[in-house]
């Protein structure tokens, strides 16, 4: 049992922001801030209307004006003291396998190789042999942010975004990793892409990663990318 | 069904929103102003569910196919029915081959039909949104499926009271965000003096205002905003989230506007002025 330290912030008479003072940005901080969400929602089910969490905070939009935020925020305060992260609720997030064909797609490989010395086959290496953390879904509907990167690959994003970054792209801002969900125009480095669709508003949740979840890349020809493509683009592989 | 003839400026069509999916990266969408898109619902017997069509200063012009009951709201516009003036705030009985053209809007316009719109509902609403929905937006040529008409809601006379002068208001009520308490007393006292103009990039997603302040706010990581949330960027400008917003944003928070400001807000259109007044410090 331990108190993370935060700060609970009243923004309206239905908003409450909670902010978490977390040392760095890892898993465990997306766990806490995944499972303090959960009990949020399971808790007061009745009052919230929905929770927006980003890095490390929350916010908390009430159904109606809240008569009695302070106490609302006294209710909160108790959930998190004492906060107990027991490994059931680790249990809870999934490891998936995503495919990717790094060499057809990746048109900014060859300035990223250039930019860290390193050559293509060390990128993909080093990019693929790391497991990632969904970070959190945002930017654009169903845009996945993960991270961290290898200090190696390391890279700014485009100085001039492109006009059209294709569905399924990978790409690399920083010390981040992120998928484009759909075509869209975008300033990531890009490195590769899937075949897999990582969100369909057509289903229910749109997207089946979520935040906390962990993410391993494998490298894939174009000839196994053609045959998801077009055979199941949507079997998300547990690893 | 509705045929639109033409397009008018920015026409889409709105429900309440898609509150449950920020955590996709989702905005929330819906109307702009949920008063007068309300009042619409109202004035043809829907609940506030129903999707409406939300018109920018120049409305499509529409040909209905079969004979139903419309309401045009608006704080002010111009509503001609096959080029015959009719009331706007109003119901008003269409027959089959009817044209209505909706001109001179200030700034919002929305048409509600009894019965409501059935157009394609993606994660919860219909609201139209890139990437989320299969039309962004209204387009020339395009048939709107209608619910139907409910034969049990008969035309009234009864007129539904609802004050629009409150458009008129040019102070926005606000609460205060977080970064706003890092602010130099200076700026802070600026926030509520100036009168602050809204610039000519404002639409959906964001209004943004013209004058600079300083701003030596330490950046921040993404953080949770939403529609109403107003930011201070880097070059000092103040930016407020509109309802198709992305649900996480970088710049520090200064304000959160009141919901009814926030509808005000959005019937105001580029080089309008306003001012901002903070509502209530809460003991935070």
């Amino acid at each position: 049992m331990k108190t993370i330290p935060h700060n609970i912030f009243i923004s309206s008479p239905k908003c409450l922001l909670i902010s978490f003072e977390f040392k760095e940005f890892n898993r465990e901080s997306i766990t806490i801030l995944q499972t303090v969400k959960a009990d949020i929602e399971l808790k007061f089910k009745n009052k919230v209307s929905y929770i927006t969490s980003a890095f490390d905070s929350l916010l908390v939009i009430l159904d109606e004006n809240y008569p009695n935020l302070k106490n609302l925020k006294a209710e909160l305060e108790t959930i998190l003291r004492d906060y107990t992260i027991d490994s059931n609720s680790e249990n809870s997030f999934h490891t998936y396998e995503i495919p990717v064909c790094y060499k057809t797609f990746g048109q900014d490989l060859e300035s990223l190789s250039k930019h860290s010395g390193l050559d293509v086959d060390e990128i993909l290496k080093i990019h693929s042999e790391k497991i990632y953390t969904l970070y959190f879904i945002g930017f654009l509907p169903g845009f996945l942010y993960m991270g961290k990167v290898d200090e190696k690959l390391k890279i700014p994003r485009l100085k001039k975004p492109r006009p059209k970054v294709e569905k399924g792209s990978i790409g690399i801002a920083e010390n981040q990793t992120g998928i484009y969900p759909n075509a869209s125009p975008g300033g990531w480095q890009i490195i590769g892409r899937t075949p897999l669709e990582v969100f369909n508003v057509d289903k229910e949740p749109p997207a089946t990663i979520k935040p906390g979840d962990k993410i391993k890349f494998k490298p894939i020809d174009e000839v196994a990318f053609n045959k998801i493509l077009n055979e199941n683009p949507s079997e998300l592989k547990l690893l | 069904m509705i045929e639109l003839l033409s397009s008018g400026f920015y026409t889409s069509i709105q429900d309440l929103g898609r509150f449950h999916y920020t955590n996709f990266g989702v905005p929330i969408s819906g109307a702009m102003d949920k008063n007068l898109s309300e009042l619409a619902n109202l004035l043809v017997g829907n609940p506030n569910t129903e999707a409406v069509i939300e018109m920018t200063f120049i409305g499509p012009k529409l040909k209905f196919t079969s004979a139903c009951i419309i309401a045009v709201t608006a704080y002010k516009a111009r509503a001609l029915l096959n080029g015959k003036s009719i009331n706007i705030n109003h119901q008003v009985s269409v027959s089959p081959d009817d044209i209505l053209e909706v001109t001179h809007i200030k700034t919002l316009a929305y048409l509600a039909v009894s019965g409501g719109l059935n157009t394609e509902i993606k994660l919860g609403s219909r609201s139209q949104y890139q990437m989320i929905t299969s039309l962004s937006k209204c387009q020339k040529g395009q048939s709107i499926e209608l619910k139907g008409s409910k034969a049990a809601f008969k035309i009234k006379n009864a007129a539904i009271k609802f004050d629009l002068t409150l458009y008129d208001r040019n102070t926005i009520f606000v609460n205060i965000l977080p970064e706003y308490q890092e602010l130099s007393n200076q700026t802070k006292e600026l926030l509520v003096q100036k009168t602050f103009t809204i610039s000519n990039e404002s639409n959906r997603m964001a209004y943004q205002l013209e004058e600079k302040l300083e701003n030596n706010l330490k950046g921040i990581s993404s953080v949770p905003v939403m529609p109403g949330t107003v930011q201070l960027t880097p070059e000092g400008r103040l930016i407020i989230l509109m309802r198709d917003a992305q649900v996480t944003g970088g710049y520090p928070r200064i304000f959160q506007l009141s919901d009814e400001s926030l509808n005000i807000l959005a019937q105001k259109s580029a080089q309008q002025h306003i001012n901002f007044k903070i509502l209530f410090q809460y003991e935070n």
